[in-house]
């Protein structure tokens, strides 16, 4: 069995000025256009000026893999979303089954189409200007905020 | 047609028949006018009757991309909006920020002509080729963020981009505004009572489809490259927003106080300008950065309201206009500020001409003019933010002395007999700079096919000393008579700009020739900086065409008559410009010394020859026949 570390996209919504860079780089990397509902990571806009980046998560047990009943979808090299396009037919049960609206079907094709990484070095994080995009691990956020808790703790001594 | 930039698509939305149909928009008029701001020129001049009312059912509300709009180009999801303004009666336009025009275009169209009224209140729905229009009554009287919410829930749409109106709108305020998702108004020129006088509250846009663009390869790595890069100007407003200029302005003493009033310096009467300074805005207001669609600097904020009653109420910005407006009013006070933004965002007025109508209010007052009985009670005194906010509800909502002001200060100056405390040119408020401070700027007064506007030349920065690649390639071919050759170069870039659409901080920072490369990638039209910068000129040539058409006078032409007289007979008494006064003979002589730059006659009538060399020869030559001098 490969171990590896389980990567994926996250945002600073504290740092992330809703600008949507990362749509448009992402639909232009993957589809060569300007065209936000073609990109595989998402803004969304609560308030105004409060926004956070959704990319899949790359789910253990992705329910979009279990819920999609022509088996057209399944975990590949770095628990990537394969589409299998001659079993899918656009039914979008895996956009009703993803709780964060990470997958969606492409608005020309039909085809679910959802974040693969870039191959490890994401567009998105490459080119967001205000650096509130990253790349990590549960294991990283885990141990950041350990070291945050810990350096509070040290502030305490005299 | 291939799409390259354009979609080549208008949409033409009569609300008296509710016809929707889809036109083509062809080729010449985009060659000739870019997209945008020009091209909405050209169909303002070509459809609607000369004569006809701003209000009447015959004005058409104009929504406009350009082709630089949703390319990924930075900045370029703004939105243009052009109709005749209730406010001048002169050519009217304004522009709005955000994602709207972005998605406008993504639905597939490059503008919207909106024509007629609906016989009840309707929402225009625009889902990619899905267009419908919807009841809104229950809309009606609505501020902006309940009515944007409501249009959202009902559409089930979250992300759906929205522009509405307020009760302002509704009223026909002379100086209500459009509203786009919440916090980003198209303010000036009063549009948003056009739009009430359509009946139309709001139009909701989605769109899911890509913007084509002639070369996308080269265009995607020229876009990479500008997403990236920071300036001197994107470094300012990324550090402070709009905000920024506060102490820049202030430092060249050109920051307007209490309605353009010439005060000591030792006046105070509660008010500080420091108070209100950009860094304690950051510090009590600004929770985080925001920005428009795919702008790298993010001059836009998140912010909220620190104590006082207001407390914990969320807002944007404040922008520098609305700083500004708010201390015309001798207040200070920065949550107060916050919550006089939000309410004009709320009930849907310009920020500038509120806090203009406002603050005549309080001088008329100050001189016994108004009185406590023509206000139903409100002590209208410098400095007091209640009474701000109270005069704003009944100026939306036409209430007492709210009714005549709601007009605008123009008109409310003849109902008062104070034209001497109206600061307008040609019915426009004036915005916050100081004229007698930045003389270039005060000619740019005069000579806007808006009225009082900074924005379509940005000169008072220029003035105030900014210094950008745009504006160092401006300089370096003006003419002898450097300042007004800069203005009027500067009056055909801005046109290029609102046509594109880009944001004019960006603009700014760009060369002439990064500039012709985005068209060229985006349109496939090979321009020289010349050509463009001539395609500029042919829109301002084109608006004040209409004006004088509209007008039927040379009298609505620029000229020093029209500037208040306050900034002749009362010389700056404090800051870096004390002792300064703007002197007659020498604007009338900057003015014609403008208009042999422009190719115009002496009395502000652009020649024959002029008209023909723009391309403007043909039946536009006819607006010139019945002006009278």
């Amino acid at each position: 069995m490969v171990r590896r570390m389980k990567l994926y996209v996250i945002s600073n919504p504290e740092k992330c000025s809703g600008c949507r860079i990362c749509e448009l780089v992402c639909a232009l990397k993957k589809e060569g256009v300007s065209n936000p509902k073609k990109a595989r990571i998402r803004i969304v806009r609560v308030f105004p000026g409060f926004d956070v980046a959704v990319a899949c998560r790359f789910c253990e047990e992705p329910p979009c893999v279990l819920m999609c009943p022509r088996s057209a979808l399944s975990v590949g090299e770095n628990g990537v979303i394969v589409v299998e396009k001659e079993k899918c037919d656009g039914c979008g049960i895996c956009v009703e089954a993803c709780e964060f609206g990470a997958i969606t079907l492409h608005p020309d094709t039909k085809l679910p189409i959802a974040c693969d990484l870039c191959g490890g070095e994401p567009e998105c994080v490459k080119y967001c200007p205000e650096c509130a995009l990253e790349i990590t691990s549960a294991e990283n956020i885990a141990k950041r905020a350990r070291m945050i808790s810990f350096k509070k703790y040290l502030e305490t001594f005299p | 047609m291939p799409a390259h930039g354009h979609t080549h698509r208008i949409l033409r939305v009569n609300l008296t028949n509710k016809k929707v149909r889809v036109e083509e928009l062809n080729k010449g008029i985009l060659d000739a006018f870019l997209g945008g701001r020009g091209v909405a020129t050209k169909l303002l001049y070509e459809e609607v009757p000369a004569g006809t009312s701003p209000l009447d059912e015959r004005n058409k509300l104009i929504f406009m991309t350009g082709p630089l709009t949703g390319t990924g180009v930075p900045t370029a999801g703004r939105y243009d909006v052009v109709a005749k303004s209730p406010l001048t009666s002169l050519f009217g336009a304004a522009s709005g920020g955000g994602h709207f025009g972005a998605e406008l275009k993504f639905a597939g169209y490059d503008g919207v002509v909106v024509e007629g009224v609906a016989p009840k209140p309707v929402t225009l729905v625009i889902r990619d080729d899905a267009v419908e229009l919807r009841d809104a009554s229950h809309l009606w009287g609505l501020p902006t963020s309940d009515a944007e919410k409501i249009v959202k829930e009902e559409l089930n749409d979250f992300e759906v981009k929205v522009a509405c109106i307020g009760p302002a709108g509704e009223n026909l305020v002379r100086f209500a505004a459009i509203i786009s998702e919440r916090t980003h108004a198209a303010g000036r020129c009063g549009l948003g009572a056009v739009m009430g006088a359509k009946k139309l509250k709001a139009i909701a846009v989605s769109g899911s489809g890509d913007v084509g663009v002639h070369d996308p390869d080269a265009l995607r790595q020229e876009v990479l490259e500008l997403v990236k890069r920071k300036d001197v100007l994107s470094a300012a407003l990324s550090a402070y927003g709009s905000a920024a200029f506060i102490s820049y302005v202030a430092k060249s003493g050109a920051f307007p106080t209490h309605n353009f009033k010439a005060l000591s310096s030792d006046f105070k009467d509660g008010f500080s300008l420091n108070d209100m300074s950009e860094e304690v805005i950051s510090e009590k207001l600004v929770i985080k950065k925001d920005a428009c669609f795919c702008c790298r600097t993010g001059c836009r904020r998140a912010s909220r309201i620190s104590s006082g009653k207001y407390e914990g109420e969320l807002g944007s910005g404040p922008e520098y206009e609305s700083v500004a407006a708010f201390a015309r009013c001798g207040c200070s006070d920065v949550d107060m500020l916050l919550k006089f933004q939000n309410v004009c965002n709320e009930l849907g007025l310009d920020v500038v001409s509120a806090g203009s109508a406002v603050s005549f209010a309080m001088e008329c007052y100050e001189h016994g003019m108004l009185t406590k009985e023509d206000t139903d009670g409100l002590e209208l005194r410098w400095g007091d933010a209640d009474a701000v906010i109270a005069l704003l509800e009944k100026i939306a909502r036409r209430e007492g002395i709210g009714d005549v002001l709601a007009e605008g200060v123009r008109t409310a100056a003849t109902t008062l007999n104070a034209e001497k405390y109206a600061m307008h040119v040609h019915g426009l408020e004036i915005p916050g700079y100081e004229p007698r401070a930045l003389q270039g700027y005060a000619l740019s007064l005069m000579t806007s096919n808006r009225g009082a506007d900074a924005v379509s030349s940005m000169v008072m920065l220029v003035d105030a000393g900014l210094s950008t690649p745009l504006v160092q390639d401006v300089s370096a071919h003006a003419s002898a008579d450097a300042k007004t050759s800069l203005l009027k170069e500067l009056e055909d870039w801005m046109q290029v700009f609102d046509s594109l659409i880009i944001c004019k901080f960006f603009g700014l920072s760009l060369k002439f020739e990064q500039l012709t490369r985005l068209i060229e990638l985006a349109t496939g039209l090979e321009l020289a900086w010349s050509e463009l910068k001539i395609i500029g000129e042919r829109i301002w040539n084109l608006q004040r065409l209409y004006n004088l058409r509209e007008a039927a006078t040379t009298k609505a032409n620029a000229n020093a008559a029209a500037l208040p007289e306050r900034f002749f007979e009362e010389p700056l008494q404090s800051g870096a410009a004390a002792g300064n006064a703007l002197r007659r003979e020498e604007f009338e002589m900057k003015l014609r010394e403008y208009y042999g730059l422009r190719g115009w006659g002496v009395n502000g009538v652009p020649t024959a020859e002029k008209l023909q060399e723009l391309g403007l020869g043909g039946e536009e030559n006819e607006a010139l026949r019945n002006i009278k001098s």
